[in-house]
């Protein structure tokens, strides 16, 4: 597993766990479970291609050769 | 060593997400629902227009009525140990054909739990019939807290519903961290966002080239030639000349 795919992982769990946090903080309901189903997907997607352009662009900058 | 240690959380994670979802799952029939029985039972749907404006129903919530209560930020609340007083009022003359006043919690979908009270008729005036029930989170309370959305309706003998509405109720703690989801929601988030950073520095850093002078030689680097050997030349030394000949030599 490479260290992008890790954190492109670990950022759609977090998306997921946030979902769970605000409904526990009361600002969103999950009631309807195509709502919440949709919820989720937005929240791990967005979190996984944040985490993992993330990751790569760490990378990149990683291997800039140093003058 | 980090990645590998990264990667074999990830399954330790998913576990504690299994757990909490059958938490919630499990947990969710202990909702209570003093001096009215409940059970879990499937919704029968929003009831048709023409007998939800004969039933002319109204709910009220510790005395608000709940219409007042159909988005989430206008939600009614309860607070740890509050126990609602839930009264259906609807008109009299249809207290025979009206058989259940029902109060279903739905979460992820899910009805978790129903529950219910007989109407009776109320002296007026104006005579109405009314149903009562006293809801409290009871010991869920202690797990969870948040949004969730309440339906109330009324049921015929048939089991169909005549009338319904859907309202939200704010489960508040204090801090809104004194039930339990919220505080492992919370060291989650924080574990998550941990290793997601981790990650991403250790992408970095394998991406980096190793440092000059330690370990093997960059790649590119112009190859060391083995030093040439000088050709080889004839010993002067190790043969004997030819003896020369001269003109004294023996006649």
């Amino acid at each position: 597993m490479s260290a992008a795919s890790s954190a492109a992982s670990s950022g759609a769990v977090l998306g997921i766990v946030i979902v769970f946090l605000v409904q526990q903080f009361g600002w969103v309901p999950l009631t309807s479970i195509v709502t919440s189903v949709i919820y989720f997907a937005v929240a791990a997607i967005v979190g996984g291609v944040v985490f993992g352009l993330a990751a790569r662009a760490a990378r990149r900058r990683g291997a800039k050769p140093v003058a | 060593m980090r990645r590998a240690r990264s990667s074999a959380t990830r399954p330790r994670l998913g576990i504690l997400l299994a757990i909490l979802l059958a938490g919630f799952a499990v947990t969710g029939p202990l909702f209570t629902s003093v001096g009215a029985q409940a059970h879990a039972m499937p919704s029968h749907g929003a009831a048709t227009p023409a007998v939800a404006a004969v039933v002319g129903a109204t709910v009220t919530w510790n005395g608000n009525n709940v219409s007042s209560a159909g988005s989430p930020s206008s939600a009614l609340s309860i607070s740890k140990g509050q126990t609602a007083l839930v009264v259906f009022t609807f008109s009299e003359g249809l207290a025979s054909y009206i058989t259940n006043a029902t109060l279903q919690v739905t979460y992820l979908g899910i009805v978790l739990t129903t529950s219910r009270a007989a109407p009776h008729v109320v002296g007026g005036p104006p005579v109405t019939a009314e149903a009562q029930i006293n809801w409290s989170f009871g010991p869920l309370y202690d797990a969870l807290e948040g949004v969730f959305q309440f339906t109330a309706s009324l049921q015929t003998s048939s089991g169909s519903n005549a009338w319904s509405e859907s309202f939200y109720v704010f489960a508040k703690a204090p801090y809104l961290l004194e039930s339990g989801a919220p505080v492992v929601l919370l060291v989650l988030t924080v574990a998550e966002l941990y290793w997601g950073l981790s990650a991403i520095r250790e992408a970095r850093k394998e991406a980096r080239p190793p440092a000059a002078g330690a370990g093997a030689p960059p790649t590119g680097a112009p190859a060391t030639q083995a030093p040439s050997t000088p050709p080889m030349t004839p010993d002067s030394g190790s043969g004997t000349p030819p003896p020369p000949a001269g003109p004294g030599g023996p006649s």
